[in-house]
């Protein structure tokens, strides 16, 4: 019965309000999700199975599709009106996930294979080994840690985070922070309009290192040995290093170069009108905790007081 | 403004430039160069801009980006469409392009409308394009009209300063996005439209900045370059907002 779910589409409808059943994934499966309402968050496990539980209306069902390499779950009504359905996964760690809502938060966790995950209203956040991810939220915050390849993480009006990424990344916000910490990686692209950057990793020879913002500053720690061609461009903005500069020819009071060490790699910083920083590793942290901490409880505030706001029965969104 | 083959031999080198394998006592020099050449720092704008424009487009067709999921999540009828499968080392592909093609790069990608682009570049590579085309670097009279703060040069000042950045191509594909997204609006949810449509202004707020810089500075090549880059970040948004409203209707 169990194999039988992974080759035929299987719709579960139930009076009740949790879903649980567990299915055979193939080997080299893809599960996608695409919700409408609700939270969906991954988890993963040692079997070659899919576990899903749901939480959710009485007249909602859950199907699971099976067909060609990709396992789709998704919610269903009787009258196709779109639903609110809150996921939990367990999956093989190999599987890769393409993940998407639009009120909803995405949580993904351990997963080695190749992830993507969107939502519109809620964060997103991939923890874990993956092969490479790609995550993004028009509203909410989108954070990655831990991954093994290329790295993409964006979002609209709120932070984008990486940490303990090393391979290719590419981070942008339009209307929030971005932070890059623990980076091991050789090739990054960090940007705002409004918001700070900051990023504190390794600095590796001929690696591309560049981070841009319009109105915000741009924070970068660069280790004691790092050897770099550094680029600063400002209109407006200002810039400041807590370690001495090797000054060398002219410079133009708002765009200059220099270089540290071997100038193995390439760093461009890019303000438009806020501070360009040079700091050492270590050094800020406690400020940079601060000021994550005290956006954390802004935005536990206004999410509280949004749920507060946004009471139904069944949670639909028409 | 028209770019042609230009004999300057640092043209040859801004792909090189742009990839970072330029040998650094090079790149100073080239930077120097770029300084006091608005040709070659259009070019490299532009050349940045393709480059960006093409690594985004190549790995994935339209139905295996990440907001027509979000819109099959919702439509009456889910449909699945066939998924693109890049090379796996698709991101660190060196696009090794002459300046000619560059430009006509620059003028494929800015020519296609809101509604064909993507299309159109995901199902065909950059073609090889004919010398001597056109490669404006783009800008929208639309940002310019939402400038907050004063100028600080003239009106007929900044038009002449900006006019080797104008591209009605550009200001067409942006009029269309921005269309689509007030035809889709009564789609999206309130919370949305507001927040997609306070980034935007935010980004239009920065476009305008950045022109009236150029404007005062038009050999900079960094504000150039920071300007179209900026331009860039406003069709990825509105591209955003008009398949969150398309993937609802």
């Amino acid at each position: 019965m169990i194999a039988m779910l992974a080759v035929l589409t299987a719709a579960v409808f139930s009076t009740a309000t949790h879903t649980d059943t567990t299915f055979v994934a193939r080997s080299g499966a893809r599960l996608e999700i695409n919700n409408f309402g609700g939270d969906i968050a991954v988890e993963t496990w040692t079997r070659n199975a899919v576990r899903v539980e749901a939480d959710h209306g009485a007249r909602v069902g859950v199907v699971v599709d099976a067909d060609a390499g990709v396992v789709e779950v998704r919610a269903t009504t009787r009258l196709g009106v779109p639903t609110t359905v809150d996921f939990r996964l367990t999956v093989p760690r190999g599987m890769s996930l393409k993940l998407t809502t639009i009120h909803g938060d995405i949580d993904v966790k351990g997963v080695e294979g190749d992830v993507e995950a969107s939502s519109v209203q809620g964060d997103v956040s991939v923890g874990g080994p993956a092969r490479s991810v790609k995550a993004g939220s028009v509203e909410g915050d989108a954070s990655v840690s831990g991954a093994r390849g290329k790295v993409e993480v964006s979002s609209v009006n709120a932070d984008a985070s990486a940490e303990h990424v090393a391979g290719p990344i590419s981070i942008s916000s339009v209307n929030g922070d971005v932070t890059l910490s623990a980076v091991e990686s050789d090739d990054v692209e960090a940007s705002t309009i409004n918001g700070e950057v900051r990023y504190e990793g390794a600095i590796r020879d001929r690696g591309s290192y560049r981070f841009s913002s319009h109105d915000g500053g741009i924070t970068v720690a660069i280790p004691d040995r790092a050897g770099a061609a550094v680029s600063v461009s400002t209109f407006s903005g200002g810039f400041s290093s807590a370690f001495p500069i090797p000054w060398s020819g002219a410079r133009r009071s708002n765009q200059f170069s220099f270089t540290l060490g071997n100038g193995g790699a390439r760093i461009e910083l890019e303000s438009f009108q806020g501070e360009i920083r040079l700091q050492r590793p270590g050094t800020g942290k406690d400020r940079m905790k601060e000021r994550d901490a005290e956006k954390s409880k802004a935005k536990h505030r206004a999410k509280t007081h949004d749920d507060g706001d946004d009471e139904s029965d069944e949670g639909n969104r028409p | 403004m028209t770019i042609t083959p230009a004999h300057d031999p640092w043209t040859d080198r801004l792909s090189e430039y742009v990839d970072g394998e330029m040998r650094p006592v090079d790149r100073e020099a080239l930077e120097h160069h770029l300084a006091g050449c608005p040709a070659c720092s259009v070019a490299l704008a532009e050349l940045r801009s393709v480059v960006a424009r093409a690594h985004a487009l190549e790995d994935r067709a339209p139905a295996d980006d990440l907001w027509p999921g979000i819109a099959t999540a919702i439509a009456a009828t889910p449909r699945r469409a066939p998924v693109a499968r890049p090379p796996a080392d698709w991101w660190r592909r060196r696009l090794d392009l002459t300046l000619p093609q560059l430009a006509a790069a620059a003028l494929v990608v800015a020519a296609l409308s809101a509604g064909t682009m993507w299309i159109a570049l995901a199902r065909s590579p950059l073609r090889a394009p004919a010398p001597g085309a056109t490669a404006p670097v783009a800008s929208s009279p639309a940002a310019a009209s939402q400038q907050t703060a004063p100028a600080p040069a003239s009106p007929t000042a900044v038009t002449a300063a900006t006019a080797d950045v104008v591209n009605p191509r550009y200001d067409r594909a942006v009029a269309e996005l921005e269309q689509a997204l007030a035809d889709g609006r009564g789609r999206l949810d309130p919370r949305t439209l507001q927040v997609l449509e306070q980034n935007l202004r935010t980004i239009d707020r920065a476009i305008g900045e950045a022109r009236r810089a150029v404007a005062a500075d038009p050999a900079n090549a960094w504000l150039r370059s920071h300007l179209a880059t900026t331009m860039k970040r406003k069709v990825d948004l509105l591209r955003t907002a008009a398949m969150l409203t398309a993937g609802r209707g």
